[in-house]
């Protein structure tokens, strides 16, 4: 295969985030922060170990029989009112978004959805002049600087306060020096407008609930609130991966979800949405749909040992953890899902790209795999990603060949033990020159090899 | 007791004086110590860069070179990973499933065979130095030691420990990565050092040498002020 071009961008990028000081300056602040916030909120668990079993548990039966459960959420959303579709693409996504709305729509309110940034929603509703407002502060923020989230939790970490504001006072005259409050009490002002003139919301889902027919969704803001309930009417996009057998099990789910996202013991809300309005009811939409979308993950479903990525929760924490991603940030992934779980699925998500160097760009410090909180074991995954790549070549040939030859070389105590120091260092040298010796000192060869010296 | 001591490849091309250090130390605590020369690498670098054939053609070469009912102790937890968790994948279930049990049974992390199989309580040799600790992710989270590493260093007298930040942040080594993407991996590194360097500390310790590869590399190309050494390394030091 030839020299992938995302690859190449891909390393490039980082080349420069590597020495990005403002970036790691912000991001260090945040995820320092994050982590001590994350510490207290798993403290509530007298044994955090257990809980994860439990909650793996639960993912895995999820996952497993993902089809019964599906069909038995649609059967009991259906009951209760809603209208449901299924998904395999963004295509099917779009002709569904235009056989509910037709033509009849202006305005659309969002909350934070991932699934709705994975096939590119807005850029889709814009190009009909249909108005998209994302309504997470977060997600506000990125919209207004035109760019996709840096993480799925927290859309805006890369950027610093002090970037914020600068774009605020840009775009809307705003104070240069107006506080995080100031700014956050302009969003909602503005907001509010939005939410009354929205005949449309649409929403992600955290979890889908077989048992209740009922989508869940936690969040602090208030906004996800507004979004499902005021528009007349409220589209639900959720991947398929989001059933969860029963409500019973968000009592487990919830409370880790929040600690390992935020810190929180729980969000300050949490929404279990059923269905549209009742007739004795006030308020809620008309209409509710919800779209199940597959959109790639049946490639991770049909495989073993990909399968279990499809437990995670999306609560962010190993990103927040990962010595890489603390470096380059989201964007250099160039991808919707980043950070280490995004490294195992979207070269599986994503198969019109080769996305595979994204799985060797860990140093598998385990952080991500120890962090996780449904026990996925994403250094795993990472290695299971990387011997698909070599089968595949799926990476340059240049790197396969490369440790090929070392092995053979590996294999043979005879060949480790030849060659003089000085041809050793040479070797290295010139195959490691732009590799190891530009940040690094070549090492020293010492005269003889271990095994050589001992055998004298 | 007899043993058999696993040398990791780059230990054996890079550092043979490290080699030394851990016979000298296995026959001062009345261990005998056994090398076979036949012995080369275990896989893992093949392993981590995707490539299982050659990966698991290393391994079954690893099997049988160390064959035997010797306990096998390697300066390495990395490599220990390796063999314990990773050749399941290999040799599960196949012809060589019993040679895979008894040779994952019978390896040991060098650190942790001092503590918990030899069971030594101290340690005669003195050095005055201070030190920091760096826990290498694979003996931290892979092989699961945390408390033993410390507790031979507390054993060498005159070393001062002092706890540095991060202490269990990944160095930026890991392998192929290092070479895959050098910005990326010194970047990684320097934060270690850093954190290093702020304990004014005279060593950077590390129960890997290969993390001290990485960041030695580092040092040098920087003209940094901390030297680094493996505990096996300080333990022989003391030995004067
Ligand atoms: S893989 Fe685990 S830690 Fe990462 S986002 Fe998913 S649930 Fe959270």
């Amino acid at each position: 295969m030839s020299e992938n071009i995302l690859y190449k961008e891909f390393k490039s990028t980082l080349g420069a985030q590597s020495q990005n000081k403002k970036l790691h300056q912000t991001l260090n602040k945040s995820l320092e922060n994050y982590h001590q916030k994350y510490l207290n909120g798993i403290n509530q668990f007298e044994n955090i170990s257990s809980f994860k079993e439990k909650l793996q548990i639960i993912r895995s039966k999820s996952i497993l029989q993902m089809e019964k459960y599906l069909l038995q959420f649609e059967g009991n959303f259906k009951k209760n009112g809603g209208e449901l579709f299924w998904a395999d693409d963004a295509n099917d996504v779009f002709n569904l978004i235009q056989h509910i709305i037709g033509d009849n729509i202006k305005s659309v309110v969002k909350s934070k959805s991932m699934a709705t940034e994975e096939i590119d929603f807005n850029a889709f509703l814009e190009n009909q002049n249909i108005k998209v407002t994302e309504t997470d502060l977060g997600e506000y923020i990125v919209q207004l600087r035109g760019e996709k989230p840096s993480h799925i939790t927290a859309p805006a970490l890369h950027l610093s306060k002090d970037d914020i504001t600068l774009l605020f006072h840009e775009k809307f005259e705003s104070s240069p020096d107006a506080s995080a409050e100031e700014i956050t009490a302009f969003v909602r002002k503005l907001l509010r407008r939005e939410f009354t003139e929205a005949e449309l919301g649409v929403s992600g889902a955290n979890f889908l609930v077989a048992d209740s027919g009922s989508i869940c969704i936690t969040e602090n803001e208030g906004n996800a609130s507004l979004t499902t309930a005021w528009p007349n009417i409220h589209i639900v996009l959720a991947g398929i991966e989001k059933i969860i057998p029963s409500f019973t099990d968000l009592g487990y789910l919830w409370p880790v979800l929040s600690s390992h996202a935020t810190g929180q013991k729980i969000s300050v809300y949490n929404h279990m949405i059923s269905g549209p309005r009742q007739e004795e009811e006030g308020d809620g939409p008309e209409k509710m749909y919800v779209i199940l979308l597959n959109n790639g993950r049946d490639n991770l479903l049909i495989n073993k040992e990909l399968r279990q990525s499809l437990h995670c929760i999306k609560c962010g924490a190993c990103s927040n953890i990962c010595p890489v991603y603390k470096i380059i940030s989201g964007h250099s992934y160039n991808s919707v899902y980043n950070g280490p779980i995004g490294s195992v699925t979207t070269p599986h998500l994503r198969t019109d790209a080769n996305f595979f160097h994204l799985s060797f760009a860990s140093s598998l410090c385990g952080k991500c795999t120890e962090i996780c909180p449904v026990n996925i074991p994403i250094d795993d995954l990472l290695l299971y990603n990387r011997s698909l790549a070599v089968e595949k070549e799926k990476m340059p040939k240049s790197e396969i060949r490369a440790i090929k030859l070392l092995s053979r070389i590996l294999k043979s105590r005879k060949r480790m033990n030849m060659g003089s120091s000085s041809i050793r260092s040479l070797a290295f040298k010139i195959v490691f020159r732009k590799k190891w010796g530009v940040l690094r000192a070549y090492p020293d060869f010492p005269k003889t090899n271990f095994n050589k010296s001992r055998k004298k | 007791m007899e043993v058999d001591v696993f040398i990791p490849c780059y230990i054996d091309q890079f550092y043979p004086e490290k080699a030394e250090n851990i016979f000298k130390i296995l026959t001062s605590l009345g261990v005998n110590a056994h090398y076979n020369p036949n012995q080369t690498c275990c896989g893992q670098l093949p392993f981590n860069s995707g490539n299982r054939v050659e990966a698991e053609e290393l391994a079954s070469k690893f099997l049988k070179d160390f064959s035997g009912s010797k306990i096998i102790v390697a300066p390495s937890a990395s490599c220990v990973h390796m063999v314990k968790k990773h050749y399941t994948k290999f040799f599960f279930n196949t012809s060589l499933h019993l040679e895979l049990k008894n040779v994952q049974s019978r390896i040991y992390d060098f650190n942790d065979f001092l503590i918990n199989v030899l069971k030594i309580e101290k340690w005669e040799g003195r050095l005055n130095a201070s030190v920091c600790f760096h826990d290498s992710c694979s003996m931290l989270r892979h092989y699961g030691l945390k408390t033993e590493p410390r507790q031979l260093l507390s054993m060498i007298q005159g070393i001062d420990l002092i706890e540095m930040k991060d202490s269990s942040e990944c160095c930026g080594f890991g392998g192929s990565f290092s070479v895959k993407f050098p910005e990326l991996s010194v970047e990684m590194g320097m934060r270690k050092l850093q954190n290093a360097m702020d304990t004014g500390a005279e060593y950077l310790v590390s129960t890997e040498a290969s993390c001290l590869f990485h960041l030695d590399s580092i040092i040098r190309k920087n003209n940094f002020n901390i030297k680094t050494a493996t505990i096996a390394d300080l333990m022989a030091m003391s030995m004067g």
